[in-house]
């Protein structure tokens, strides 16, 4: 029996165009893209008594300011009320109106804005997942890195070299190994 | 980078008084909705109910 091969299992090119382009309320031109018109419309529909309410209790529950304003914009987004963009561009009124009110109902909710970062080389090796964020202080490290280099082993084909002529092998042990005998010894 | 990435940036700068450069002028009154109105708007909000918090503790020291 054929397998259908994954590759193959696509839209062909131009199909999109054989759908209807309105079927999503996105896929219409927005009511609104006016800045100003925008905000007024969030913030009369989010001032409703069983609204507002809500956000007060997701607040409470320890949403952050910013994860409200994303999900009041996707909202208003997918119903075609305004565009994407526009809605970034008003997420900081919203964002501080939702502060307001949840300040003057004796709430302190957590904006959820990243906080400025200076970028070290240490930031970007913690980005990377080589070290942890909180091992900024050196003292806890460097014993770690002292057990590390004590357990690693010295001896054997997985031992650490360490250059010094003690643990090289005598002359003559090196030249049974170079397939010497003992009647052809090297000559230095 | 993510919307709500974006959407916090977004936030982040409104707070701290910035608004994008072009979108003041797209109006020639201007925007309605700044920083400063918000400014305004918490200082009405939040004065107010600070001076009835003030009346309520004058009237209790009064009792």
């Amino acid at each position: 029996m054929a397998t259908i091969n994954a590759r193959f299992d696509g839209p062909i090119p131009g199909e999109n165009y054989t759908s209807d382009v309105k079927n999503y309320p996105w896929h219409r031109p927005p009511e609104i893209v006016d800045h100003d018109e925008a905000v007024e419309y969030v913030l009369d529909d989010i001032s409703q008594p069983e609204k507002i309410s809500m956000i007060y209790t997701l607040l409470e529950t320890g949403a952050s300011v910013s994860t409200i304003v994303t999900i009041i914009n996707l909202l208003n987004v997918s119903n075609g009320k305004y565009p994407i963009d526009l809605s970034i561009l008003i997420a900081g009124p919203i964002g501080r109106f939702i502060e307001i009110m949840a300040k003057k109902n004796d709430l302190d909710p957590k904006l959820g804005v990243p906080e400025d970062r200076i970028f070290t080389p240490e930031y970007f090796r913690f980005i990377s997942g080589e070290m942890q964020e909180d091992s900024s202080d050196e003292d806890e490290t460097m014993p770690e890195t002292a057990q590390d280099d004590s357990e690693a082993p010295n001896t054997g084909l997985m031992g650490t070299p360490t250059g010094s002529s003690e643990e090289a092998a005598p002359a003559g042990v090196q030249s049974a190994m170079l397939g010497y005998s003992d009647d052809e010894e090297v000559t230095e | 980078m993510e919307y709500r990435d974006v959407v916090r940036q977004s936030i982040k700068r409104f707070m701290a008084g910035e608004t994008p450069e072009q979108l003041s002028s797209l109006k020639e009154e201007g925007l309605k909705y700044t920083p400063d109105y918000f400014d305004e708007l918490e200082e009405e909000l939040l004065g107010e109910k600070a001076e009835k918090k003030d009346d309520k503790e004058s009237e209790d020291g009064d009792d």
